[in-house]
């Protein structure tokens, strides 16, 4: 059994003595920054840096509006968002494959971290289909200005533990830039993310 | 190939290797733009290092709490001792859901274990998805650089590969239409992949879920979409906690490209419905590394490549210098635990300057472990003959006062000649610091006689420098 091969290898090779800080010194979570305020400012300053759009409204009307405007009529959409009914119904679809062509996928995200951009999503939000804020064109992120964390260490102390089975951080849309360093925005994801920030 | 020889090959072409040079140092300074917006971030490497130093010294446990945590999670875990071990559980993992094509997300690991060739071999086609790996694999080449692997091609050889294997226009060199192509190429793949194989960046014990982290979509593009999903993982990548995510999600974009955050962090915990998940723990030399108070802390690596980046030798000599597929500073000290005399060269390609370990965000002592290295090379007797030969011939010579002032003042007298005749490879490119006018045993003989020994001098004897001559 090579996993008790590797274990035997593991437990022979690994001195506990010879390590500097004993377990019970080492700081689990660092404390220091966990009391920060987050501001709304530094997220959407965030947001600008690494490429996705925002967006401010006072109800789901504006949102609505801004869609209409900006997605072709004839365009596909496919919304996890109540408020904003897309044009293909999630629960129909049992292949993911069959996403492929989605014009824009219209997403709740939970909270936004401000120093990244981030948001953060998982199958509550996402539903049946992982692959859809991937696989979709252009994205539509819909977050409430007051779900903000300034740091990843409240980010995940807001977490606590994933319900679920799968769960995403996504700041802003797909890029490369493995070509002579060159920022390409769209490379297999989003060509585009757009964040909502309903006040 | 040596690095010294590969190096020269790379250096035949000046004004690229300056390009070279120059590109990667720009990704070095928005790694610094990035590190000096966060206050933290020297607390943060140190949370950093301590978390992978105990995680190492209690490594076994960890292991475990993971595999049977991710076990209960649904997830089929498998461990490979080598290589060999980790490319036939992927191949009988394929073979059993007769998958013909696998799509790749970028492992260093799969690289490691050589599983592209062997795939190919067992007639599964593998198709890497990261748009820099799809670039090299097009040439048959393997990744120059961990994190960006086709940083040594220029736009318009790009344009090349895609205009013979994609069909683009010949001669398009624009990023976008490059970029646009690969896109539409690799989708067609996703859309008819049997199976995805990604890496591992973060595997957290506490949770058995593991944490993939791209900015182009890829790894979950596959994943998503494959009904298998095989993630391959050595057993370094393992961190206790999943609050320890904060920690090393601060510092892996910043340090690796100088951005925020990666565009997707994504995390693993359970197989989709219907969807199969595997996967594969791979020792293959770790746990020997593990062993070497000397160099286990090279385990702590997350793979950034921020070393890469700031290595005055690796932006000067490209990642295909080195003989070992992961190339730069953290690929010198990896690379000899592998194979001793295979990679000797490598820990030689350092000016030992440090910047290495000063961007280091798990704060590993590479520049220490080089020279360890050169160490152990230089005693197993794997250094070339004549820098063997030039050190002892120096030992006689620094034992006999008489002979080593002689050497001294022939070395002053033939510095010159030196420069002139660019006979050291030192002085190809700059010339030797022209030579004092009196050696150190002159001057402090001299010292010695303007200025009486006395207590005052005995409290401080080094004296400030040499007296001005009126």
């Amino acid at each position: 059994m090579s996993r008790t091969t590797i274990l035997h290898a593991v437990r022979q090779a690994q001195d506990v003595r010879a390590h500097r800080h004993p377990p019970h010194e080492v700081k689990t979570t660092p404390s220091f920054d966990l009391n920060t305020t987050p501001s709304l400012a530094e997220f959407i300053a965030t947001l600008d840096l690494i490429g996705a759009q925002v967006i401010r409204g006072r109800s789901f009307s504006e949102a609505a509006a801004w869609l209409s405007e900006n997605v072709p009529a004839q365009a596909s959409t496919a919304s996890r968002v109540v408020e904003l009914p897309g044009t293909v119904d999630l629960s129909a679809i049992h292949d993911p494959h069959l996403l492929d062509g989605i014009h824009t996928a219209i997403l709740p995200a939970r909270f936004g971290v401000c120093e990244n951009g981030a948001v953060w999503l998982d199958e509550t939000e996402l539903g049946p289909h992982r692959v859809l804020p991937f696989i979709a064109e252009h994205l539509f992120l819909v977050l409430k200005a007051r779900e903000l964390v300034s740091t990843m260490h409240q980010a995940y102390q807001r977490i606590g533990s994933i319900e679920t089975g799968f769960g995403l951080f996504l700041a802003g849309p797909s890029k490369t830039a493995d070509i002579e360093q060159c920022l390409v925005i769209g490379a297999h994801g989003a060509r585009g993310a757009t964040v909502f920030i309903l006040d | 190939m040596n690095h010294p020889s590969a190096a020269r090959d790379f250096l035949r072409d000046p004004e690229r290797a300056a390009w070279h040079d120059q590109t990667l140092w720009m990704v070095r300074s928005k790694r610094d733009r990035m590190a000096a917006r966060v206050p933290e971030w020297e607390q943060l490497r140190e949370a950093a290092s301590q978390i992978k130093e105990h995680t190492l010294a209690h490594l076994a446990d960890y292991l475990e709490e993971f595999a049977d945590k991710a076990e209960a999670n649904g997830i089929q875990v498998h461990w490979a001792v080598d290589g060999d071990e980790h490319n036939r559980i992927v191949h009988s993992i394929l073979k059993r859901h007769h998958v013909n094509k696998l799509v790749k997300s970028k492992s260093m690991l799969t690289e490691e274990c050589h599983l592209n060739p062997y795939l190919q071999q067992h007639g599964i086609e593998v198709i890497d998805t990261d748009l820099g790996e799809r670039i090299v694999q097009l040439q048959q080449k393997p990744p120059s650089h961990i994190v960006m692997p086709a940083i040594h091609l220029k736009r318009a050889e790009v344009g090349e590969v895609f205009h013979e294997h994609l069909g683009t226009p010949a001669g398009l060199d624009d990023a976008q239409q490059l970029t646009e192509a690969a896109r539409q190429h690799l989708r067609s793949h996703f859309l008819t992949a049997d199976a995805a194989l990604t890496g591992v960046n973060f595997a957290v014990a506490e949770t058995g879920g593991f944490v993939v982290c791209t900015n182009e979509g890829n790894a979950d593009m596959g994943a998503h979409l494959a009904p298998v999903h095989i993630a391959c993982m050595g057993i370094e990548k393992i961190i206790p906690k999943q609050a320890h995510l904060g920690v090393f999600l601060r510092l892996l974009a910043r340090s690796a490209t100088g951005q925020p955050s990666t565009v997707f962090s994504s995390h693993f915990l359970k197989p989709r419905l219907g969807q199969e998940m595997h996967l594969v723990l791979v020792d293959n030399g770790r746990s020997r590394q593990l062993a070497r108070p000397d160099f286990r802390q090279s385990l702590a690596c997350i793979r950034c490549a921020a070393c890469f980046n700031t290595c005055p030798v690796y932006r000067r000599s490209g990642g295909y210098s080195y003989s070992y597929f992961i190339a730069g500073p953290i690929g010198s000290i990896l690379a000899p635990n592998v194979d001793k005399a295979a990679h000797s060269s490598m820990p030689f390609a350092s000016t030992l300057c440090g910047s290495c370990s000063n961007v280091c965000p798990v704060k590993i002592d590479i520049h220490t472990q080089l020279l360890k290295w050169r160490q152990e090379i230089s005693q197993a007797g794997l250094q070339p003959a004549w820098k063997t030969l030039s050190m002892q011939v120096m030992a006689w010579i620094i034992q006999r006062p008489l002979l080593f002032r002689f050497s001294g003042w022939l070395a002053s007298k033939g510095l010159p000649l030196a420069n002139l005749l660019k006979l050291d490879p030192w002085t190809q490119h700059r010339d030797l610091p022209e030579p004092p006018r009196e050696s150190f045993r002159q001057w402090h003989n001299n010292q010695s006689n303007k200025t009486p020994v006395n207590s005052e001098n005995r409290v401080n004897p080094v004296p400030k420098g040499p007296t001005p001559t009126p």
